[in-house]
């Protein structure tokens, strides 16, 4: 509870960032709508049309009260209302996202168990050596390798563009891939951790089989740490998916954020990058709830 | 002279006292990925800085007459779609990724380096003041925060290193907080501070150098990854303008020729993946070597 009101400054800072960065551009805006033919007054009238002759801070006030009304101001480039395309684009990025975060809970935590269990064999290295590659991939470049080998080469997958499930795949991998290395390192180290524990010996001592050592003794305080891992990818997804979704033409959030930022389309990228940076915040602190209630001796600091 | 004698003799063999130096160097040196690593980036290094003495073809030198060719003895990396040379582009390009990992990463520790350990020296107001600016800065994942500084900045080599920087420093700040806050509860500050030393001498002489091994280690970790995250920006189209031989930019030009030429594509992505690849087998190498444990909080 006490964590949840925590937010709420930040919350708040990250709107004023958000709203202080659009009216560090340099450039008048009033002079750009005016264009060189626009006199004094123009300019003038312009200005006091936008609210740009307030104090900063009632201009902040007031658009702060629009953005908790869903006001988030028309696109400059197609005059569409943000919110709308904020939305349905987003949707399409919720989408890609859960598709990698299934891709990096199954693979990336398995790979980890692995490694942690068979630590210093062939397996462990073979898992690591992936990993670290993984860590150090640019993302664009393993998308457009994989679309270069799996759709122009082997033609088994569309190229680009979404529709069908068989679009979902290599954007979902090819956001996956970082997050999986991440992902199986931490769930090592934290294995590693737990697999060296008393009780872990006490309970091979008194006979348990391998496996029920693994899953229960070990699994769930192993995993707490890489559920904080977990939400920071989810983060870091939605705005990796900039990258991804540019290179495989996927009408998510990420690429609307990447043509506003070419269009220099202000009101669109203010959004964006506020919902993203919310959904982000909030993901934490769902992610610190759930570490909670799995492990219980957080409950009581 | 019979007294020596006496006494039975005691031979005790003193090994040379080994410098912290050293001593992280044997390490450091014991890890053979670390030592990979770092052959990786002395060679792009290297490549980097002879770029201009190499007798290779001139990184902007067009010859439409041999379009995007496969690797050949002449151009062992092939040519681009201009007839470029790529060997030639890669290894310019290897100059600007490196000098982009470096700047952005050094403007990353500047900022959060200072605020942090600003914060973590002297509590209080400062403190409080400070950590809640970069939560607030936390809250943006790093590509996005990037993402909008590159926005405001308007494209450019410059705008991304600064963005790239700016992005990393929160984190930064944290490590140096975290680290500071921990040697400032040693005993030896505490030892310094009764004999009556002057603040600003217990920072220097004492609080700072035993803080700097975290902030080292996270630096070096983040250098790779400072070149992804630019080269991710330079093929958006944010970071200089074609035909500067930047690798991501390389990229953003290669992907429309992916079908007829994809070593065009393969070989800047092969080098981004090298060069981040050997600064992260270093900085872990790093990091074990001076048994840093990253505290974030």
């Amino acid at each position: 509870m006490r964590r949840v009101i925590g937010i709420v400054p930040v919350l708040i800072g990250v709107t004023i960032v958000v709203f202080l960065s659009v009216r560090l551009v340099p450039g008048d805006p009033a002079v750009a709508i005016a264009g060189i033919a626009g006199t004094e007054e123009d300019l003038a009238r312009i200005r006091h049309r936008l609210g740009l002759d307030r104090p900063v801070y009632l201009q902040y006030a007031i658009w702060l009260a629009n953005v908790v009304r869903g006001d988030l101001g028309r696109s400059v480039v197609n005059d569409y209302p943000v919110l709308p395309q904020l939305v349905s684009r987003g949707q399409m990025t919720l989408k890609l996202s859960l598709m990698a975060m299934l891709i990096t809970a199954v693979v990336g935590v398995s790979l980890g168990i692995v490694a942690a269990y068979r630590s210093h064999t062939f397996w462990d290295y073979l898992a690591m050596a992936f990993a670290m590659t993984g860590i150090s991939m640019p993302v664009f470049w393993i998308g457009l390798l994989l679309m270069y080998a799996f759709a122009v080469r082997l033609g088994w997958l569309p190229v680009a563009g979404a529709g069908t499930p068989a679009h979902l795949v290599l954007p979902g991998l090819t956001l996956a891939l970082y997050s999986t290395a991440l992902v199986s390192r931490m769930t090592r180290a934290s294995m590693l951790d737990v697999l060296s524990k008393e009780y872990v010996r006490t309970a091979r001592a008194k006979g348990c089989s391998e496996p029920r050592v693994l899953i229960v003794h070990s699994f769930r305080s192993g995993l707490v740490p890489v559920i904080t891992v977990f939400g920071l990818q989810f983060g870091y997804m939605l705005a990796g998916a900039v990258v991804t979704e540019t290179v495989f033409a996927w009408p998510g959030l990420g690429r609307l954020l990447a043509d506003a930022i070419f269009l220099r389309d202000f009101p669109i990228i203010q959004g964006g990058v506020l919902v993203i940076a919310l959904s982000f915040v909030l993901v934490n602190l769902a992610t610190d709830v759930i570490v909670a209630a799995a492990d219980p001796r957080l409950r009581y600091e | 002279m019979n007294d020596t004698q006496a006494i039975p003799q005691v031979r005790l063999t003193v090994r040379a006292p080994v410098s912290f130096r050293r001593l992280l160097a044997s390490r450091f040196l014991r890890n053979r990925a670390g030592v990979a690593g770092l052959v990786i980036v002395s060679l792009f290094a290297l490549l980097g800085v002879l770029a201009p003495v190499l007798r290779l073809d001139l990184p902007d030198a067009q010859d439409l007459e041999h379009v995007t060719e496969p690797p050949s003895r002449e151009h062992w990396l092939g040519t681009d779609n201009l007839g470029r040379d790529l060997l030639s582009r890669v290894v310019h390009g290897a100059r600007i990724s490196l000098m982009i990992g470096v700047l952005a990463t050094s403007v990353g520790l500047g900022i959060g380096a200072t605020a942090g350990g600003l914060a973590g020296f002297h509590g209080g107001k400062i403190d409080e003041t400070v950590m809640r600016v970069v939560e607030i800065f936390m809250a943006f994942p790093g590509l996005l925060l990037a993402l909008l500084v590159v926005s405001i900045l308007g494209p450019g080599l410059y705008s991304v290193m600064l963005a790239v920087g700016i992005s990393t420093s929160p984190a930064f700040a944290r490590v140096m907080r975290a680290s500071i806050l921990q040697v400032k509860s040693e005993e030896f500050v505490e030892a310094a501070q009764a004999i009556g030393a002057p603040g600003l001498t217990i920072l220097r002489r004492h609080i700072l150098p035993n803080a700097m091994g975290p902030i080292i280690v996270h630096g070096s970790l983040l250098l790779g990854a400072s070149i992804v995250t630019a080269s991710s920006l330079s093929f958006l189209g944010l970071g200089p303008k074609p035909p500067t031989p930047e690798w991501g930019v390389m990229l953003n030009e290669a992907r429309n020729y992916l079908y007829i030429a994809p070593h065009t594509t393969i070989f800047p992505g092969l080098a981004i993946l090298l060069a981040a690849l050997g600064f992260n087998m270093a900085g872990d190498a790093l990091r074990d070597a001076l048994d840093v444990r990253l505290k974030m909080d």
